[in-house]
């Protein structure tokens, strides 16, 4: 079925769309005792998208001017259920910014008291947030992914859980400006909301390796070798929370041996290092996490693969090392 | 066993019960391998509730994804776990119902008396399919009441089905557990309440030899014909060189928080031949993992983990992924061809930040005796690390 779309007012309807901004004046009710009348769980909160993720793929944004009245009335009746409702609705953005027009709705009937409450009693404005199935049996229809109603002291989000699912995490993450973010999000354009939103570095799926970070010998990167190398250390350093690593200068650390667990072989501990063109091995200590900085830089040798490497040095405390050095030497 | 009912009985669903929330450090409290379940509607226990004869195409999808969850095999060849839809009549352990809810709502489960899962009928546009929606949802539902807890999100660069938090347009289309799934699943059922095993497919039981990687080389998998000494399967590997850079390994994305435990590294190894001179080397390895802040507070994850993004962090100073770090390993040990050598190694507490990823590697060579230049196979089995 295709959205069904009638202009009803071939002239603009003005729009508020300032923040916190209400149309009408009656008794004062709160954000909070209105989200938790009609947003409300009545179990604890099932699993959900998360909202920020999920404002991201709203289409439309649409400011809502009515809903029909049997909808409404009906809304109450029998178990709660998605349907088509039509409202009369202005969009917020885009070619008809301001127009009011009939547009029937994929929504929820327990987001409909709340809407419903807004409008009859002009406590604030109501927005609905939708998009738009491309193929299965709803093809052609839009589903009201969030509604939310903007009130003197907040917004609430009316519909079954949707005021602990949406509102409450937004406030965590946005704090005072979350009405500025859903309002920007209200008039821009659908492809700007990850940057509205402050997603765009998060949406992707974080499996690029790091540059700080070597890959392992599966994939040692462009131009880099995999050598053989004996590594002894002295005796002092065994036992201790640091890391001894290997580094290539401008392309990561690692791979690195834990001082306090391994204990170097007779003939050097086994370990396959990452050398650049010039061939050079250097070493530096890390703390035990690897997490943070390279505490001290031990020394850079030349290898072709399979030497014995010995490092020397007094460790400190503190992770430094007094006169640190490092040889090579062919097996 | 979860409390029983009986098909087509009415299911109580306590609405005081917390959906079973997780962290793959620990079971939950459902924690059940044999699950029977069937398709319920009961609007008097749920107003919400719909009935699945609405909507066959979608219990069967539904269906599927349940049957997929008893594919994972331990490391002696037996399922790990059976999940089953029960007869008609046949008591049951587990309702599993569709409601119709608003879109930002996917499903949940309570594993108390009168055991539920539901799924959300309203899908999202942005779902790549209904298909994928059932499948993950169910999964995921299910996987809960069998004990599994929250994963991170992109840990094995597809989506696990515990990730929880995140928008259905990344919902695998795909009915097909990942990496991930089966090494919680294993974590789960593959060694009871003691030591678990935490690598996947640690037997190469579940489709040869999925799951594993090697540098170099060349392997194959084995089978004994019949229950061998380590289940039915084993490995092949001739590393076709003596370098600790040639190795084969597995590895496992483990979230931790603040509840860092220790890990044993396990092997058996085996020489092909006594004309080669074989030797094998065990280690583990770890790489700690940074979780992005900000995440919805209402996603609950144990362990301090509440509250973060579960992305890796890019922001940190390793790029949310620290380098690799040797934390235990055997030495090189003289194998044998008549029998299996068992390698173990142990690391305590190792330093953790949000995770880790934790690699299993077994290093080794079998060298000609009369032709150094010529290498020959060494086998290995049930190969895995075991956690607390």
């Amino acid at each position: 079925m295709k959205l069904a779309v009638t202009l009803l007012a071939a002239g603009g309807l003005s729009l508020a769309v300032g923040c916190g901004e209400v149309a009408g004046s009656t008794t004062p009710r709160s954000a909070a005792e209105l989200g938790e009348r009609y947003g409300a769980c009545d179990s604890d909160p099932p699993e959900h998208a998360d909202p920020v993720e999920f404002l991201a793929t709203v289409e439309q944004w649409s400011q809502v001017l009515k809903v029909d009245t049997a909808a409404l009335e009906s809304a109450g009746e029998g178990r709660p259920k998605t349907s088509l409702v039509t409202m009369t609705v202005a969009d917020t953005r885009g070619p008809e910014t301001g127009k009011a027009r009939s547009v029937s709705l994929l929504t929820h009937s327990s987001m409909l008291a709340g809407i419903a409450d807004a409008l009859s009693t002009s406590i604030g404005e109501v927005y609905v947030g939708y998009s738009f199935y491309r193929d299965g049996p709803e093809k052609g229809q839009a589903l009201v992914l969030v509604p939310y109603v903007v009130v003197t002291d907040g917004f609430y989000v009316p519909g079954h859980c949707l005021d602990s699912a949406i509102r409450r995490p937004l406030e965590a993450r946005y704090g005072e400006t979350t009405q500025q973010v859903l309002q920007k999000l209200r008039i821009s354009p659908p492809e700007s909301a990850p940057e509205i939103l402050g997603l765009k570095s998060q949406l992707q799926p974080t499996t690029e390796r790091p540059l700080s970070v070597l890959g392992s010998a599966e994939d040692p990167g462009k131009d880099l070798k995999i050598l053989d190398l004996f590594v002894s250390w002295p005796h002092q350093w065994t036992g201790r929370k640091y890391l001894l690593c290997s580094l290539v200068a401008s392309r990561g650390v690692g791979p690195c041996i834990a001082l306090e667990t391994i204990i170097p072989e007779a003939g050097g501990h086994p370990l396959s290092v990452y050398v650049d063109g010039d061939s050079r091995a250097e070493f530096v200590l890390l703390p035990d996490d690897g997490t943070t900085g390279v505490l001290s830089t031990i020394g850079t040798v030349f290898v072709n693969g399979g030497e014995r490497v010995s490092i020397a040095g007094n460790l400190a405390e503190d992770g430094s090392i007094v006169t640190p050095s490092v040889t090579a030497q062919s097996k | 066993m979860l409390a029983t009912l009986a098909a087509g009985t009415t299911v109580t669903i306590s609405l005081s019960a917390t959906s079973t929330f997780a962290y793959p450090e620990q079971p939950n409290g459902c924690n059940d391998s044999t699950i029977k379940y069937a398709f319920t509607s009961d609007p008097a226990s749920s107003p919400y509730s719909v009935p699945w004869s609405l909507y066959p195409t979608r219990q069967g999808w539904v269906e599927d994804a349940l049957g997929q969850l008893n594919s994972v095999r331990g490391i002696e060849g037996n399922p790990l776990q059976s999940i089953t839809k029960a007869g008609f009549a046949e008591a049951y352990d587990v309702g599993v119902e569709l409601h119709d809810d608003p879109g930002i709502l996917y499903g949940a489960s309570t594993c108390f008396v009168g055991a539920t899962m539901w799924i959300n009928s309203i899908v999202p546009p942005s779902t790549p399919s209904q298909a994928a929606f059932y499948w993950q949802v169910g999964q995921h539902e299910m996987m809960h009441l069998a004990g599994a807890n929250h994963s991170a999100r992109f840990d094995d660069s597809t989506l696990p089905r515990m990730a929880t938090c995140l928008n259905s347009s990344y919902f695998r289309n795909s009915v097909t557990l990942n990496k991930d799934d089966r090494g919680e699943i294993t974590w789960l059922h593959d060694g009871g309440t003691g030591n678990r095993v935490m690598t996947s497919n640690a037997g190469f039981e579940n489709n040869q030899l999925t799951d594993w990687s090697k540098t170099a080389g060349t392997w194959a998998y084995k089978s004994y014909g019949a229950q061998g000494p380590n289940g039915y399967t084993y490995a092949s590997w001739n590393s076709g060189g003596q370098s600790s850079s040639r190795y084969v390994y597995n590895d496992s994305n483990v979230v931790t928080g603040n509840s860092n435990e220790s890990y044993h590294g396990i092997a058996n190894v085996m020489a092909n031949s006594s004309s080669y001179k074989s030797t094998a080397r065990l280690s583990v390895w770890f790489r700690t993992k940074t979780y992005l802040p900000g995440g919805d507070p209402d996603c609950n994850y144990a362990d301090n983990m509440t509250g973060r993004k579960m992305n890796l962090d890019p922001d940190s100073y390793s790029g949310g992924l620290g380098p690799w770090v040797e934390r235990v390993a055997t030495g090189s040990v003289t194998l044998t061809p008549s029998a299996w050598t068992p390698l173990a190694t142990t690391v305590y507490n190792p330093p953790t930040t949000d995770g880790f990823v934790m690699r299993i590697r077994l290093e080794g060579a079998a060298q000609n005796t009369s032709n150094a230049a010529q290498f020959g196979d060494i086998y290995f089995d049930s190969m895995a690390v075991i956690g607390t």
